[in-house]
């Protein structure tokens, strides 16, 4: 649905208005673009918490099983973001 | 080890962190904003019946198991994710690496923000440990003090688990270094 222009109100002072008003927000217009940046968000997130974990980690057993978990539980919050795309 | 090298002669004794207590404590907060989400809806729905032009606003957000409410509560708890995971990094990566030859002490502080410090345990001069309140004594957890010679400067680990048990362990290799000297050269 496409927002709505109210230009009723500036008009009266500017005529016709430089900055068109909307009335009404439909957010499943932004739902993908936020997902995109969620999604921009959390590859940047992974790759610092990977490059931490390798490198610093001197080689511990911790480090694959930890990384796996985030991966695990972010895919799980990620598919379920992604159910309120449809 | 790209930090620092191990002593040909040198090799890792333990390994200390902080108590797992205190990570839990840490971690608590995140499990209860997990459940923010459930009371959003009931909130919203709420307040949209006694607001009617509330309903205008929040449009389908108002719908408990709605498509934009399941995508900010997977949105929300992604994010709480994160979080918590960095805190758990930051645990983790924080230790006192104990050889017979000296401390390494590694601080985490954040992304990009760390601190390696290392001493002798030839330089020790005193070891405190310093344990307060309930939940320390019967969990146990408290702080190591090391004090150092030549310096006022003291090496400080809170909340460390076992302490009384890792200052025995650095008394331990500083009476062995004290009776069997051993090529720091290198260190």
């Amino acid at each position: 649905m496409e927002p709505t222009l109210d230009t009723s109100y500036s008009d009266q002072f500017f005529g016709q208005s430089a900055l068109p008003t909307v009335s009404a927000i439909d957010i499943q217009v932004f739902i993908p673009v936020l997902f995109l940046i969620v999604l921009l968000i959390w590859l940047l997130y992974s790759g610092v918490i990977v490059y931490h974990w390798t490198k610093y980690s001197y080689k511990s057993w911790v480090a694959v099983p930890a990384l796996g978990t985030h991966f695990a539980v972010s895919l799980v919050c990620i598919l379920y973001m992604a159910t309120g795309l449809l | 080890m790209e930090e620092f090298d191990l002593n040909p002669n040198e090799h890792v004794v333990a390994q200390v962190r902080e108590h797992l207590f205190v990570l839990a404590l840490k971690l608590i907060p995140f499990a209860v904003l997990f459940f923010l989400p459930f009371l959003f809806g009931n909130v919203v729905s709420i307040l949209s019946m006694a607001v009617p032009e509330l309903a205008a606003v929040t449009g389908s957000l108002n719908m408990i198991g709605s498509a934009p409410l399941r995508f900010l509560t997977g949105a929300w708890w992604l994010f709480l994710w994160m979080a918590a995971f960095t805190i758990f990094m930051k645990f983790y990566l924080t230790v006192w690496i104990i050889t017979n030859m000296r401390i390494v002490k590694i601080t985490q502080f954040g992304f990009f923000s760390r601190e390696v410090s290392s001493f002798l345990l030839l330089r020790v001069q005193d070891i405190t440990t310093e344990i307060h309140g309930i939940l320390a004594t019967l969990i146990g957890f408290g702080e190591l003090i090391v004090q150092t010679a030549g310096s006022d400067e003291s090496f400080s680990m809170p909340t460390i688990a076992r302490p009384k048990e890792v200052r025995d362990l650095i008394m331990d290799q500083v009476a062995a270094l004290h009776h069997e000297p051993r090529d720091l050269s290198g260190v």
